[in-house]
C-alpha cells in the first residue's frame, strides 16, 4: 500500500483536548463496506461510458487493479491454512493479471506505455485502503461467527462482483477500439484481415488482448453464478467462436417454444415465444444482405420480402399478447434461456458488442454460410409454430389488464380490424374494472383482431417458410457440427452459391 | 465490527432484509417491463430487422432475469403512481433507474446468485439504448 502522509487523527491527538478546535483528516474514513459499495458504483459507470479510446488506458490498469482485490481477499480474516478452494478464482485472476502485466512492461507495440485509467486507478486505491483498514481491525473481526462469516462472504462477493464488471467494461472497449482500427483502415483505402474468431473487429494487435481478458471475465463470472462451485468443477465455457452455436441455439429453441406451447401458457410467454420468433426473421434479413453481399446466396426477389413481412405479423401478435401480459411475471426458465442463447448466437453473427455490424462486415465471419442456413430453415419450421401460437388465440379464459384492453378494444374498432357494432359509444370495459385495475375476460374487438391476427401470421410464416425452402436446407446435424466451418452445405438446393474459399464449386444454384 | 463492519452505512436497513430486496427486485421488473414494451412500440414502428427488436428482447429477457430472482409467492408491490409514472419515461430513463435499484442488492445471498449478471446486462443494454438513439 502507498505510504500515506495526510494526518490522521492520532497525529493531531492534542487537539482534541481543544474547545475551539475540530479535529480534521482528509483520510479515507469509509467503512470497507462503503468502499465496496463505491468500487461497484465506479465499475458500472465505467461499463456504461466505455469506449475504443478506452482500451490501452483500461489495459495498463487491470492488472494492478487485480493485485489490489487480492490484497483486500488475501487481508480478510478466517483465511483457512493450505490451498482453499474458496480463494482459487482470485489466485487464478491474479496470476492471470500477472502475465498481463509481464506482457505490457516494456512492450512498444500497442497498447504500449501510457497513461492508466483514471476511473480504475480510483477504485485500485480503494481497494488498497479498504485491505488497509481489514488489517488494521482483522484481530477484532470474530469471523468464526455467523454473521462475520457472512458479512466476510459478502465482501468476497463484492470484489468479485466489481472484477467481473471491470474485466468487461475492459473486453467491450477493446472491442471497440477494434471496430474503430477496421473502420479508420478502410477509410483510408487499406486492406483489413478482420478476425476470424470472437469478434470480426478482434483484429491484430487487440485481438490477443480480447483473448486474455475474455478467460479473465469467465473466471470472475464462474464464482460468481453459483459462488465458486462451477469454477471449481472445471464446467467449460462454449467457446464464443463455435460455428454450431446458432444451429445448436434454434435447434434447443424449436423444442423448448413447442414444450412450451403443449402446455397451458401464460401470455408473457407467448410474448417472448412470438418476439424471439421476429427477431429470428429480423436477423435472417440481417445473413441475407451479408450472404448476398459475401456471394453465398443468390436471393430471389421474393426472399427478403417473404420474411420481413413474416416478422412483422410476429411482432404486430406479440404486441396483442403483450397487452395480456403483467409486469414481473415469471418467464418459464428453459423457455428464457433458449431465447437468451437464440439471441446471443445472432449477435455473434450480427453484432460487434453493443453494435449492428454492416453487411460487408457480417460477410467475413466464419460459418456465415452454416448460419444462414440454419436461420432460413428455423424461417421454414416457423409456419407450423405459427399454428400452434394460434390456436392459444382461441382459449376462451383469456384476460388482461382492463386498462390495455379497453384502449386495445376501442383501437381495434377504429382501425377497422374488429367488427364495428351497431351501436355507438359501446363501453367494452367497465371504467370500475380500470379503477380498480382487475383483470378482465376479452371485450370480443381484443379476442376477434388476436385470433385474425394469428392467422395472419400463420398466413405470412407460410409464405416465408415456402420462400425460405425454396433457397435451400441442409441437415441441421452436420450444420451444428463445430468442425462445419463456413463450409457449403454439401446438399444445398437452389438459391445457395457455393463459397469462393472451395475451389471448383463456384457455380451459382441460383434461379 | 466497528469500522470494519463491511455493510455500507448509507444503505438503507431493509436491503438486508427480505422484504425490502423483494420489493425492490419487483420494482425492477416492473421497469424494465415497461423499457421492454416500449422499445418494442418504437421497434414496431421501424423495419423488421431494426436493431430495436433485439434490444427489446434483451430488456425483455433481463426483465424475466430479474422476475426469476423473486420467490415464487411474490405479488409485486401495486403503486399505482408509480405505474402511471412509468409510461412518461423514456426506455433509456427506466433502464438506468433499473440499474440504479440493483446497487444496494445483497448479490452474496443465495437467492440473488445471478444478480451480478443483471448488472452486467443493465450497463450492457443502457449502452446500447445510448448508441440507438434513447
Amino acid at each position: 500500500m502507498a505510504t500515506d502522509l495526510r494526518p490522521a487523527f492520532a497525529d493531531i491527538d492534542e487537539e482534541l483536548f481543544d474547545v475551539d478546535q475540530i479535529p480534521m483528516t482528509s483520510r479515507d474514513v469509509r467503512s470497507v463496506g462503503e468502499m465496496l459499495f463505491d468500487v461497484d458504483y465506479l465499475a458500472r459507470q465505467l461499463l456504461m461510458d466505455v469506449g475504443g479510446d478506452d482500451a490501452g488506458t483500461l489495459l495498463r490498469s487491470w492488472p494492478t487493479l487485480v493485485a489490489a482485490a487480492e490484497d483486500l481477499w488475501a487481508s480478510l480474516p478466517g483465511r483457512r491454512p493450505g490451498v482453499d478452494e474458496r480463494d482459487r478464482p482470485i489466485t487464478s485472476l491474479s496470476a492471470q493479471a500477472a502475465t498481463i502485466e509481464a506482457s505490457l512492461t516494456g512492450r512498444k507495440a500497442w497498447p504500449g506505455q501510457g497513461p492508466t485509467n483514471p476511473r480504475v486507478d480510483q477504485m485500485t486505491q480503494t481497494l488498497l485502503n479498504a485491505a488497509a483498514l481489514v488489517r488494521r481491525y482483522s484481530a477484532e473481526i470474530p469471523h468464526e461467527q455467523t454473521e462475520a462469516h457472512r458479512d466476510l462472504e459478502a465482501a468476497r462477493t463484492r470484489i468479485m462482483h466489481g472484477l467481473y464488471l471491470t474485466a468487461h467494461a475492459v473486453n467491450v472497449a477493446l472491442h471497440d477500439n477494434g471496430r474503430d482500427r477496421v473502420t479508420d483502415d478502410r477509410e483510408s483505402g487499406r486492406r483489413v484481415q478482420l478476425a476470424q474468431h470472437h469478434s470480426p473487429y478482434a483484429v491484430a494487435p487487440t485481438g490477443v488482448w480480447v483473448d486474455r481478458m475474455a478467460v479473465c471475465e469467465n473466471t470472475a463470472r464462474n464464482y460468481l453464478s453459483d459462488r465458486f462451485a462451477q469454477a471449481l468443477t472445471g464446467e467449460a465455457m462454449r467457446p464464443v467462436d463455435d460455428p454450431g452455436r446458432l444451429a445448436q441455439a434454434l435447434a434447443n429453441w424449436d423444442i423448448q417454444s413447442h414444450r412450451a406451447l403443449a402446455r397451458h401458457l401464460q401470455p408473457s410467454n407467448i410474448v417472448l415465444i412470438t418476439r424471439t420468433q421476429g427477431l429470428i426473421a429480423g436477423a435472417s434479413m440481417v445473413l441475407v444482405h451479408a450472404a448476398a453481399s459475401a456471394g453465398v446466396l443468390e436471393p430471389s426477389d421474393r426472399l427478403v420480402p417473404a420474411i420481413a413481412d413474416a416478422g412483422r405479423s410476429w411482432n404486430n401478435l406479440a404486441s396483442r399478447w403483450g397487452d395480456l401480459v403483467l409486469p414481473g411475471t415469471r418467464l418459464e426458465g428453459p423457455l428464457a434461456r433458449a431465447a437468451a442463447e437464440v439471441r446471443a448466437a445472432y449477435r455473434q453473427l450480427t453484432h460487434d458488442s453493443t453494435t449492428l455490424a454492416t453487411p460487408e462486415i457480417i460477410a467475413t465471419r466464419p460459418g456465415l454460410a452454416n448460419a444462414m442456413m440454419v436461420s432460413l430453415r428455423a424461417i421454414e419450421a416457423s409456419s407450423e409454430l405459427a399454428h400452434v401460437v394460434a390456436e392459444k388465440a382461441d382459449n376462451p379464459n383469456l384476460t388482461g389488464p382492463a386498462r390495455a384492453l379497453s384502449r386495445r378494444a376501442h383501437n381495434d374498432i377504429e382501425s377497422g380490424q374488429a367488427k364495428r357494432p351497431a351501436e355507438e359509444d359501446v363501453v367494452w370495459v367497465s371504467p370500475s374494472d380500470i379503477l380498480a385495475k382487475r383483470r378482465v375476460a376479452l371485450p370480443r374487438p381484443v379476442a376477434e383482431a388476436l385470433r385474425t391476427t394469428s392467422v395472419s401470421t400463420a398466413v405470412a410464416a407460410g409464405v416465408a417458410s415456402r420462400v425460405a425452402d425454396l433457397h435451400g436446407w441442409q441437415d441441421p446435424l452436420s450444420v451444428a457440427s463445430p468442425t462445419a466451418g463456413s463450409g457449403c452445405p454439401s446438399r444445398g438446393r437452389a438459391g445457395l452459391v457455393a463459397p469462393p474459399s472451395v475451389p471448383g464449386t463456384g457455380r451459382h444454384l441460383g434461379r | 465490527m466497528g469500522q470494519t463492519d463491511l455493510q455500507p452505512k448509507g444503505t438503507p436497513v431493509d436491503t438486508l432484509n427480505a422484504d425490502g430486496t423483494w420489493d425492490r427486485l419487483g420494482t425492477i421488473a416492473q421497469l424494465l417491463h415497461q423499457a421492454a414494451t416500449q422499445v418494442w412500440t418504437d421497434a414496431d414502428a421501424a423495419a423488421a430487422d431494426s436493431p430495436l427488436h433485439d434490444l427489446g428482447l434483451g430488456v425483455y429477457l433481463a426483465h424475466s432475469r430479474a422476475s426469476a430472482l423473486l420467490p415464487n409467492d411474490y405479488e409485486l408491490p401495486e403503486d399505482v403512481d408509480l405505474l402511471a409514472d412509468l409510461e412518461e419515461r423514456t426506455p433509456l430513463q427506466l433502464l438506468t433507474e433499473a440499474e440504479e435499484l440493483t446497487r444496494p442488492l445483497p448479490l452474496h445471498q443465495p437467492d440473488l446468485v445471478h444478480g451480478s449478471q443483471l448488472v452486467v446486462d443493465l450497463c450492457d443494454l443502457i449502452r446500447e439504448a445510448r448508441g440507438l438513439g434513447y
